[in-house]
């Protein structure tokens, strides 16, 4: 498997189409679906999608494989192309803020109790608190409980440390129950 | 939180992980057709070898340097050789053209008299040789003729063609027309002769008047405006004897 992971990233140092189309093959549909989680338009998704990939044939020289796998790789130029979309989007999104809300207050159980006991009713609640998340956020979350990535693969994704990306989960899980509190008070 | 605790936080947080399934499950799917889009946009920035085949390229090579040396050689026959012929022309001396008798570049102006003696011919116009214009200087020689009604036969217009038999560059050419007037000029370097045609509308006829000197010569065009006016008063006075 390594040996053909070398060779397929041997054939896109060398631009080989073959080897483009192969990589497209096995990662595309993960990338799309990782983009198609932080950029809301459909038609934006694919033009995100299609400048991942422009980048990742293009910069593939820089490639390490020492720090990380190519689909971690590719998955760090796809978290970035996205958010810098979503950044430049001309209408603002406004999200939540975790300035004003006090995370430190909860309790494990509260979350335990929310997060861990199956119920409809809090999944939905908890989809709908998904939404008021920021991009950097849901796709952080996304990552960790969707992808199954480590939080050092996260780390290198999204250019940070470990223990900064495991203090963002904590604080992340924190506040989507106070976003779930406020959408149950306004209900 | 350390990452291990986080890691069982991930096991355990089996609500949060179900809505984060069930969102992603509601965004949209990637399009069958999408990858080979991206592929077609790789393929136009990407710069491929050149699947052209060696001898295509020596083939262009050869067509190019073909086509550069025609166009040299057109270059060299449509601009270079006529501009060549005429700074030989302007630095050589008029003669060439009337060089000898036997050079097929040699335009005898005798023949536009010629020309002149038939055209009076068939319209029955007589020659004049009036005493006064016939002989006004050694070796000059003055005729005339008064072609009745221009509408009938065009003088100026016959005189006009003659003018372009002749080269433009031939010795003495001079040409100058207006409506009812022409006048035409040309120099026998081999005989050492001078000609000169004038034709005028006078009222409805026309004069055609010629001039044959020695190119030495000083021509006085006293001898033409005399008969001019001369002609100009028998036109009046036909008006008159008319009205």
């Amino acid at each position: 498997m390594e040996k053909d992971i070398d060779k397929l990233i041997q054939g896109l140092c060398q631009q080989d189409g073959q080897a483009q189309r192969c990589v497209l093959q096995l990662y595309g549909e993960m990338i799309f679906g990782q983009i198609a989680r932080i950029v809301a338009c459909y038609e934006d998704v694919e033009e995100v999608y299609q400048d991942v990939f422009v980048k990742v044939f293009r910069n593939i020289r820089s490639y390490d494989s020492s720090q990380a796998s190519l689909a971690t790789w590719m998955s760090r130029i796809a978290y970035h192309e996205s958010l810098n979309f979503v950044r430049h989007q001309r209408e603002p999104i406004v999200y939540v803020d975790d300035r004003d809300i006090d995370l430190e207050s909860i309790q494990d159980e509260e979350l335990a109790q929310v997060f861990q006991q199956q119920d409809e009713q809090t999944i939905l609640m908890i989809e709908m608190a998904l939404e008021h998340l920021p991009p950097y956020e849901l796709a952080l979350i996304t990552m960790f409980y969707f992808d199954d990535m480590s939080i050092k693969d996260i780390a290198y994704t999204t250019d940070s440390t470990p223990s900064t990306v495991a203090s963002r989960l904590s604080r992340t899980r924190r506040k989507l129950y106070r976003i779930i509190q406020s959408l149950d008070y306004e209900r | 939180m350390n990452d291990k605790e986080l890691y069982n936080t991930r096991l355990h947080d089996i609500n949060l992980r179900e809505a984060i399934v069930r969102r992603a499950q509601k965004r949209p799917q990637m399009p069958a057709n999408l990858n080979e889009r991206l592929m077609e946009r790789v393929e136009m920035r990407t710069p491929r070898p050149s699947i052209v085949p060696h001898w295509v390229w020596l083939a262009m090579a050869a067509c190019m340097v073909v086509a550069f040396f025609l166009g040299f050689t057109l270059f060299d026959c449509i601009i270079l050789q006529p501009s060549l012929q005429a700074s030989r022309q302007s630095s050589e001396p008029p003669k060439t053209i009337y060089a000898s008798v036997t050079d097929t570049t040699y335009q005898d102006p005798a023949l536009v008299d010629e020309y002149i003696a038939k055209l009076a011919a068939q319209y029955e116009v007589v020659q004049e040789l009036p005493d006064s214009i016939a002989i006004t200087d050694a070796g000059v020689v003055s005729f005339a003729y008064m072609f009745p009604d221009y509408k009938e036969v065009d003088v100026l217009d016959h005189m006009q063609q003659v003018a372009c038999w002749y080269s433009n560059s031939a010795p003495g050419y001079l040409l100058h027309m207006t409506n009812d007037r022409l006048l035409f000029e040309l120099q026998d370097e081999m005989k050492g002769r001078r000609y000169l045609w004038i034709v005028e509308e006078i009222g409805p006829n026309t004069l055609l008047y010629g001039i044959n000197s020695p190119q030495t010569a000083t021509i006085s065009y006293a001898c033409y405006t005399n008969y001019r006016e001369k002609c100009i008063f028998i036109d009046n006075k036909s008006k008159f004897c008319n009205f």
